[in-house]
């Protein structure tokens, strides 16, 4: 799929550059192609093809590092980069962590991410599934008369990483997804509902007319919903909610903002953080995971790592240079595309799944149970946390109206602390997910 | 080398006609090409350290067909003629009609820019670059003595585009940007705090002696250091007063991105229909400047060629404008209003904002703060999200004060603000005569393509806004 050329170019630039004075220099090359289509009424709206080649080479001299990226492969052109980035370098200050890694043991295990049934989707399947999607939207209710769009694509993409001391390794992934956002009208008020299915394998894919009856339930459950006084209340994240929670968090656990002091759960290891119900998992080496890769981006191997066990905090994630500072093994969170250096990211992140998710709700006497997180609102520094949330109201152990337009807020370490049930819903239809998750008592900000 | 002059050797007006009639070759009311080559410097200071330094060089063309309703998109990284051919082809194959056979000739067009930046910040040289930082380090440090650690990104591009058009249009324009952001984060007995400080705009090279970039690092810290000090937010509606700048997010989130024009034709958006209709409070004037001095959403042509404008969207409470790209305006029976952007080339054009904000008002801002009994300051906000189906909107606070008896009184940690578009600006109770646009933060994201934006808005009083802190 790439152009040829650029496989060996990205290399001979390397090379380049270590002539030029780096002792140590790195080369990832990212192509893909993405096609997605958009149909909106049964009719076309969008159809786009990316297809995508960039470069990223880091250099490092005396322990200083530079970095440059690029979409222009004339070589002229690189070479001429590679010259000012080795002067840029040379402002940077040295830091002992600056250095590459020397091995890399890439697994031998298929660990499932190259689906070619994905690759060979053409625009007319994505439609068919679009169209198979929207269809069944509309005919769930009569409350449904537009959708915002339903969206279907796939990518297939591959890395080339070589360095001083690694050759050239490389692997192939694709995926697939499927989104549906259908808007329910009623008595002048119009509220939407988006169900998104993505995945690595064709086959593993919802099928459409589930995704459109998924997001059809979600718009209808909308409609009608008001502001609820404010309360402290035990409040449920319904599976889709907490992920997007977890995904706030993540900033806490990256091994750098701990150094930093910009985490709540600095100086924490070994210490409780949350509830004995929680485990939180990192794992880059799961079948089939949309975090799934054979290394990270600057040639680490990828790992399962448990951070958080039945509430005690066992890990932070790390990068090479955070993990050289700290001295322990680097995790393989070294998250990157071809135009941005390594930064802690998640591979695939989950709260591990627990029992029974109907009985949290039955349990709540007077509570909130939150469908949707809207805009910023956790805070890994300080700790504090406050959303908009959308969702319907407890009573008795029931789901009774809908409610919007409220906010919830608590401290994350006396949140974290007192969830007080995991459900057994975990999915992975993105890399950071969780399971239904309920916190002891929250504040409920509400209206007059 | 002349201004686009890498982009004008591979796309001159004869070969852009060339791939517009390739685009056109299977029908569609309009078809673009547009080049891009940006060149992108980024240096990170931590923990006193120049962390690193990165410089970017992304470039590439991509080829747009749209017939009414109906969009196809496709680009190629490589900046060569047989390369975007093939990207027109595939743009075309959404369209299904009969070719259209009508030649395409584009002119060359100059448009007036709306400031002149004689000596661009971006063109310094990096050791002038590297000491602005190592000074704001210094001064965020020194501003308490529980700072400890300090994060600042420097980043800044210089972008040329090349834009051809169906309807005639040829035009090339430079674009300078330059973003500083500083986080000083604060440690005292287990508490934690961080402060944020930008700087930046389309500004000359010169601005750092202009704008002291000690004082806003020193600020930044001592927000980092007062928040250590803060109490909890409180929970529930009351009056709010929004301080003026930044504070415009609140306007960008709750109306402007429901007056963009994709979501009015497509009649999801809560604005849709309500043109010339009253739609918030008749002290509400609401204006979208792409010309705005210096602001990150400033540009000569917007990026389907058009020649950006002050448009007037709000005025006195009513409706005045959407704002348009070509094909929602086409399909409105409108005009575009220069708002039609991209995050590359890489990307089809879409109505976004450039700066917004709300009109300045009469009122003495200290008056505004009279007569509330009980209220919440928001004194800076912090980023925010916005449904435009429903207008149920957000925005974080990153630092609030209790209003008591009509005065600021005990400073307050961030909370989160939320409501409804129409409802909240029905609640607008009276507005500063203390105007101003924020030209250093602004990035705002709408269908996976961040743009860079300014907002701002006068000191400005609800009624009510629910303030969802952990305090009841």
């Amino acid at each position: 799929m790439p152009r040829q050329p650029a496989v060996e170019l990205a290399e001979k630039v390397r090379i380049q550059a270590e002539r030029s004075g780096a002792q140590e220099a790195e080369s990832y090359l990212e192509s893909s192609t993405t096609t997605e289509v958009r149909l909106r009424q049964g009719q076309i709206e969008l159809l786009h093809q990316a297809v995508v080649q960039g470069l990223g080479l880091r250099v490092f001299r005396d322990r200083r590092m530079g970095f440059l990226y690029t979409t222009d492969f004339r070589e002229t052109v690189l070479n001429e980069l590679v010259n000012r980035t080795l002067s840029l370098t040379n402002q940077a200050t040295p830091r002992d962590e600056n250095k590459i890694a020397e091995f890399l043991a890439v697994s031998q295990t298929d660990l499932e991410v190259n689906d070619p049934a994905v690759a060979q989707l053409r625009p007319e399947d994505l439609v068919r599934f679009a169209r198979s999607a929207e269809e069944s939207a509309f005919a769930q209710d009569s409350r449904i008369q537009t959708t915002r769009d339903v969206r279907c694509g796939t990518t297939v993409v591959e890395i080339f990483f070589s360095n001083t001391y690694i050759p050239r390794q490389t692997y192939r992934a694709t995926t697939v997804w499927l989104s549906a956002t259908p808007i329910a009208t009623q008595g002048g008020q119009r509220r939407e509902g988006t169900f998104t299915d993505r995945k690595r394998f064709l086959g593993d894919l919802a099928r459409p007319e589930q995704i459109g009856q998924r997001a059809v339930e979600r718009a209808l459950a909308r409609l009608g919903a008001g502001p609820v006084p404010s309360a402290r209340v035990p409040v449920i994240f319904a599976a889709d909610a907490a992920g997007v929670f977890l995904q706030g968090l993540f900033p806490a656990f990256s091994a750098l903002n701990v150094i930093e002091q910009r985490s709540l759960f600095a100086g924490k290891l070994g210490q409780a953080v949350a509830s004995p119900s929680v485990t939180i998992v990192d794992d880059g080496t799961m079948r089939r995971g949309l975090g799934t890769r054979y290394f990270d981006g600057e040639g680490a191997q990828t790992h399962r790592t448990v951070v958080v066990d039945r509430g005690v905090l066992r890990q932070y994630l790390h990068s090479a240079a955070t993990a050289r500072r700290m001295s322990v093994p680097p995790t393989g969170n070294g998250i990157r595309s071809y135009d941005s250096l390594p930064m802690i990211g998640p591979t695939n992140f989950y709260i591990d799944a627990g029992s029974s998710t109907q009985k949290l709700i039955e349990e709540v006497r007077r509570g909130l149970y939150v469908t949707g997180l809207a805009g910023f609102g956790v805070d890994t520094v300080s700790g504090e946390y406050s959303q908009e949330v959308d969702g319907q109201w407890i009573e008795k152990g029931a789901l009774t109206k809908s409610v919007e337009g409220v906010t919830v807020a608590g401290r994350l370490d006396e949140m974290l602390l007192g969830i007080d049930g995991v459900g057994s819903d975990l999915d992975f239809r993105s890399n950071v997910v969780s399971p239904t998750i309920r916190f002891k008592e929250l504040t409920v900000g509400g209206g007059a | 080398m002349g201004i686009g002059q890498e982009l004008r050797d591979v796309l001159n007006e004869e070969t852009v006609n060339r791939i517009l009639q390739e685009a056109l070759a299977r029908g569609g009311d309009f078809a673009d090409v547009f080049a891009e080559q940006r060149f992108r410097t980024a240096i990170v200071l931590d923990a006193g350290k120049i962390d690193s330094v990165t410089y970017g060089y992304p470039r590439g063309a991509g080829v747009r067909v749209f017939r009414r309703n109906q969009t196809g998109y496709a680009f190629s990284d490589e900046l060569v003629f047989s390369s975007i051919m093939d990207a027109a082809r595939v743009a075309s194959s959404v369209v299904e009609t009969q070719g259209r056979k009508n030649p395409i000739d584009v002119t060359r067009r100059n448009h007036a820019p709306p400031f002149t930046l004689v000596n661009p910040e971006p063109l310094m040289i990096e050791a002038s670059k590297l000491d602005v930082l190592q000074r704001m380090d210094a001064a965020a440090r020194a501003a308490d003595p529980r700072i400890v650690s300090v994060r600042i990104e420097y980043v800044d591009e210089v972008r040329d585009v090349l834009i051809g058009t169906s309807d005639g249009v040829y035009v090339i324009d430079r674009q300078y940007l330059t973003s500083v952001s500083c986080v000083p984060a604060a440690q005292s007995g287990g508490k934690r705090g961080s402060g944020l400080a930008t700087l930046g705009g389309r500004v000359e090279a010169d601005y750092f002696t202009r704008v002291s970039p000690e004082d806003a690092a020193r600020r930044a810290g001592l927000q980092a250091a007062r928040l250590l000090d803060a109490g909890p937010a409180p929970a529930g509606a009351m009056p709010v007063v929004v301080a003026p700048g930044w504070g415009g997010v609140l306007i960008h989130e709750s109306l402007g991105h429901g007056l963009e024009g994709d979501g009015v034709r497509r009649g999801s958006s809560l604005l849709s229909g309500l043109a010339g209709t009253r739609v918030a409070s008749p002290l509400l004037s609401v204006v979208d400047d792409g010309r705005w001095p210096n602001g990150r959403g400033s540009s000569t042509v917007d990026d389907e060629g058009t020649p950006t404008q002050r448009t007037v969207a709000v005025d006195a409470g009513v409706l005045s404008s959407y704002l348009l790209d070509k094909q929602n305006a086409a399909l409105l029976g409108l005009r575009s209003t220069g708002n039609g952007r991209r995050m590359s080339y890489r990307n089809w054009p879409i109505p976004r904002m450039t700066n917004t904000y709300i009109d300045k008002g009469t009122s003495d801002p200290v008056s505004l703060l009279s007569g509330i009994t009980k209220g919440f300051y928001a004194s800076e906000l912090g980023g925010g999200s916005v449904e435009t189906t429903s207008g149920n909107f957000n925005f974080a606070v990153r630092e609030g004060y209790w209003i008591e008896n009509g005065k600021l009184t005990r400073p307050v940690r961030g909370a989160v603000l939320v409501g409804n578009s129409l409802e909240t600006m029905q609640r607008i109770e009276g507005i500063g005569n203390d105007l101003r646009v924020d030209t250093t933060r602004g990035t705002c994201g709408k269908d996976g393509q961040s743009v860079p934006v300014g907002v701002g808005q006068p000191t400005v009083r609800f009624s009510s806004i629910t303030v969802g802190g952990p305090s009841i």
